[in-house]
């Protein structure tokens, strides 16, 4: 009897069917996350300040940090036998596209973009959306149009706040955009935006 | 509460395993001293585990990270149980984002897939998602109970992270097969399955 059926006998062998369905599906979810994140992986984060670079209160948090990123250098600091505080780095925080670190334990954390598209391309795609924003001003106000515009200032205020897009906001802003056709087919910036989104 | 995952594991030798990473059975110490390996071999893993407990993928990915986030930089080296406490704080954590997304039944924004995270929707087989239809169909302690017992989980180690009696433990595990078999009896069309 399976370990997880706690005490359940079901003779009729239901309770096999189940363990093998639950089982199956327990290892299917495993390569089906792995394949997911294969093609947006997030990255391994290497310090605290390297984890908090994807929040949208980053900024507040390493602006309140005396000393951010200080992540144990080698295996006597993560035994708290020496106190890193006490060496008293000097940490310039907040410097665009990576961190600048200066002190005796100090060191520097480039902050990795997981989603690989080059600055250009997001930048392109930050230009298309802002078009497609403007022209949706002048097209008839629907439903359908609200919500794009929605998804679009979102998306907008991702590329202005972390210089990326997430690839769940890609994914979305593509479904939104492809709901939306209807209302948007018209427009050359909906299809820059399309097109953009195709080869992020 | 003990370490849950490879003990729970080597005990379960009649049943067909799921398939694990091979970094999640590297030797303990190796883990306890290689935070990257930690994270690759157990995010996934946590993950799924959300997943089981009725978050969707982009949910279970921001929960899993965030929580994977609080044990750095000086918790990592000084917690006694990572997976278990893994499990346990990610669990809560759903919770707590669930009742909130309940209450919050006037937002006007779009809800958003990806949230944060990279991870927006996972591709499945129909057994694996009529299951996993199923499995939300049950309560929310239910649910927590098989995501703990399909990630290897003992009754003791559950009591403890869920904050119940093991015979409550037992209780919610026996009905949730229970109804687990009622639903996908049914929506299969199968009597006698």
């Amino acid at each position: 009897m399976p370990e997880y059926a706690l005490g359940e006998d079901d003779s009729n062998g239901s309770d096999d069917l189940l363990d093998q369905m639950l089982m199956s599906t327990h290892a299917e979810l495993l390569a089906a996350i792995d394949t997911e994140q294969a093609g947006g992986h997030r990255g391994v984060p290497t310090t605290a300040e390297d984890n908090i670079a994807t929040s949208a209160a980053a900024d507040a948090v390493r602006a309140s940090r005396a000393v951010p990123g200080q992540r144990p250098a080698n295996k006597r600091e993560a035994n708290g036998t020496t106190n890193p505080s006490s060496q008293g780095p000097i940490t310039i925080g907040n410097v665009h596209n990576g961190t600048l670190a200066i002190g005796s334990h100090a060191y520097a954390v480039n902050h990795r973009s997981s989603e690989g598209r080059s600055d250009q391309a997001t930048a392109q795609l930050l230009e298309a959306i802002r078009a497609l924003r403007a022209d949706l001003q002048r097209v008839r106000h629907t439903e359908q149009t609200a919500g794009l515009d929605a998804v679009l200032a979102a998306t907008e205020e991702e590329i202005v706040a972390t210089g990326h897009t997430r690839a769940g906001h890609r994914e979305y802003l593509r479904a939104v955009l492809t709901a939306s056709q209807t209302s948007v087919s018209a427009l050359a910036s909906a299809a820059a935006v399309a097109h953009l989104l195709e080869m992020g | 509460m003990s370490e849950m995952s490879a003990p729970a594991d080597q005990q379960r030798g009649q049943m067909p395993q799921p398939s694990r990473d091979k970094l999640s059975l590297l030797p303990e110490e190796r883990l306890r001293n290689d935070f990257d390996a930690f994270y690759v071999a157990e995010k996934r893993h946590v993950i799924r585990f959300l997943l089981w407990a009725g978050a969707r993928p982009w949910e279970a990915e921001d929960i899993a990270y965030e929580a994977l986030m609080r044990l750095l930089p000086d918790r990592w080296s000084t917690i006694e149980h990572p997976r278990a406490w893994l499990r346990k704080v990610t669990c809560r954590s759903w919770w707590r984002q669930h009742e909130r997304n309940r209450e919050d039944t006037a937002d006007a924004l779009p809800d958003l897939p990806g949230g944060l995270s990279p991870v927006t929707e996972i591709e499945l087989s129909e057994q694996a998602q009529r299951v996993l239809h199923a499995v939300k169909q049950l309560p929310a302690m239910q649910r927590a109970v098989m995501a703990f017992l399909l990630d290897g989980a003992d009754t003791t180690e559950i009591a403890g992270a869920l904050n119940m009696s093991e015979d409550a433990v037992r209780a919610n595990a026996s009905r949730a097969r229970r109804r687990l078999k009622e639903i996908l009896r049914f929506e299969s069309g199968e009597s006698n399955a």
